[in-house]
């Protein structure tokens, strides 16, 4: 009885306690990790050239660079480009990973040769890759998105799979029954009842395809990207620690980003497809 | 006894004929057979049951009946062509244990689904509102149109699966226990709601179950099927009065068929 009245109270008046608390939770989190972090550094008594204070990470992106640009100003016009690199190469993951799925779920025969291949070529480090692909297809957009897109593409090919697996077979038995057209049954069964399973694979692949972008940029070490950055900062890391973590950061909220913009997608799409989940 | 019979008058033609059907499932541990021999008839405007244990078989004939089952040897008319032209042709609704509604659509949409597959594109969108609704009253389930699927109870459920089926106005409804999901008090509702529908559409119906007195209340004809392998061993015409209500199930004629079903069952 008291925890079935128990749990009515927050019920109520729930809905801005609620929020209240994940909102705390929000702030405790990161600053539980700070406090660690300069813990660590009290503790342990690490210098500032090996881990620099939380402070210094946060004031570098105020300070002005050698050609008097603002920090941030710079962090941000290169994590600008990175995002279009992974955006194309989200898009690749997309277009490459469905199609695969729909190769491997309809032509099985086929479908069991791919799969080995999908699954050996997350045995291939992307690095290994990099530089003839770059060699191959110079150092613009294109190969920063195939990179991109073989870094993300293997979470939707494995989600996808499943999704247009997942039907339920009285549904197809259903869609015999009328007699429908493969393509009405993929587009009125298959593909609603695979959309879960898209967004769940999409959630990893958003983050990865950040990964693969700046990965991407890493072996050259030319034109911009927050991949440059890393690169040129992680040279000078003892002269400068601040600029590498502030690229970090940078990296973070971009990958943060991607994953918010898939799950809002994600929200949009399932409530548009009946509300429940 | 006379019987205010809804087929009376259509004559006695057969909308399903099966002559000596069998079906064999090899698998590699060796062959199964599931139906042995097996013939039967379903005549125009019958509520015909097929009861008998599980694994006898009987949703293996239901499957065959609707083309969705695979290969089998004898001979299967529905509506006088083979199966398959049967189902290319749309000439029978389906309804199965499952609801299997899509869950995101809604009901009146779940209902509308196969008017879109089977395009319809020909029937203007207005004439296929029109039906959808018609439907949902004919189910009872009018002020429900835009419910998702998992706002509805299992009764509920399977009563937009009857709407569904019955949407594109087939003269054949095949029905694969569709009430063995439910309890027993809804499951009595619902025989009842068949009934109505069945008298109101005069739908002939293949109706699969397992309970021999859901089979006597609602049917016409009851055929009783032995299991392994599964054939027809008796088929029992039931001559209880239409409409049929709730009472019926007190009338010793009732007892009486509901007894003979059984011994048949045993027997077999």
């Amino acid at each position: 009885m008291t925890s079935a009245f128990g749990s009515a109270a927050p019920l109520t008046g729930g809905g801005a306690a609620t929020s209240r608390r994940r909102a705390f939770v929000f702030v405790a989190i990161p600053l539980l990790f700070l406090s660690m972090w300069e813990l660590y550094k009290y503790v342990d008594h690490i210098s500032d050239y090996k881990l620099p204070h939380v402070w210094r990470i946060f004031t570098y992106f105020t300070t002005r660079l050698s050609n008097g640009e603002l920090a941030a100003v710079f962090l941000a016009r290169s994590a600008w480009t990175t995002a279009v690199e992974a955006l194309l190469g989200l898009a690749v993951a997309i277009v490459l990973g469905v199609s695969l799925a729909l190769l491997i779920a309809y032509v099985p025969k086929v479908g069991r040769g791919v799969l080995p291949l999908v699954v050996g070529s997350q045995a291939v480090p992307i690095l290994a890759l990099a530089p003839p692909l770059l060699v191959w297809l110079g150092t613009d957009w294109k190969s920063k998105a195939i990179i991109s897109g073989y870094v993300a593409f293997f979470p939707v090919v494995i989600f996808a799979v499943r999704g247009f697996t997942s039907t339920k077979p009285e549904l197809v038995l259903l869609m015999r029954s009328y007699a429908a057209s493969p393509w009405s049954a993929f587009w009125k069964i298959r593909f609603p009842a695979a959309v879960p399973h898209l967004f769940t694979g999409l959630r990893a692949a958003a983050s990865l395809s950040v990964v693969g972008a700046i990965v991407a940029e890493l072996p050259v070490g030319a034109g911009s990207g927050i991949g440059v950055v890393i690169h040129d900062a992680a040279q000078f890391y003892i002269f400068n620690p601040p600029a590498l973590w502030g690229a970090t950061i940078a990296a973070f909220a971009l990958g943060a980003t991607f994953f918010a913009a898939v799950v809002l997608c994600e929200r949009l799409a399932l409530a548009r497809l009946g509300g429940k989940h | 006894m006379s019987v205010e019979h809804p087929a009376a008058g259509d004559g006695q033609s057969a909308t399903i004929q099966l002559s000596h059907v069998s079906k064999t499932f090899s698998a590699r541990s060796g062959a199964t057979v599931a139906l042995e021999d097996l013939s039967l008839e379903v005549r125009t405007c019958d509520f015909l049951s097929v009861v008998g244990p599980s694994g006898c078989g009987k949703s293996t004939l239901l499957s065959l009946i609707g083309d969705l089952g695979g290969d089998y040897d004898g001979e299967i008319k529905v509506n006088g062509r083979s199966p398959r032209k049967a189902r290319l042709d749309r000439e029978y609704g389906i309804v199965f244990q499952e609801a299997a509604l899509l869950d995101w659509r809604r009901v009146h949409e779940n209902v509308a689904l196969p008017l879109e597959v089977m395009n319809a594109g020909q029937r203007r969108r207005q004439g296929r509102h029109e039906l959808v609704d018609r439907m949902l009253e004919l189910v009872g389930l009018s002020g429900f149109e835009k419910h998702y699927p998992w706002q509805l109870s299992g009764g509920m459920k399977q009563r937009v699966a009857i709407a569904r089926a019955l949407v594109f106005e087939p003269d054949l409804l095949l029905m694969d226990e569709p009430f063995g999901a439910l309890d027993e008090i809804t499951r009595e509702r619902m025989d009842l709601e068949l009934l109505r529908i069945y008298e109101q559409t005069r739908t002939t119906i293949l109706f699969i179950t397992h309970s021999i007195a859901e089979a006597v209340f609602l049917s016409t004809r009851v055929a009783v099927m032995s299991g392994r392998p599964g054939r027809i061993v008796d088929v029992i015409e039931i001559d209880l009065p239409f409409p049929r209500i709730a009472d019926t199930r007190q009338l010793p004629e009732y007892f009486e068929y509901v007894t003979r079903v059984r011994r048949s069952l045993t027997e077999a």
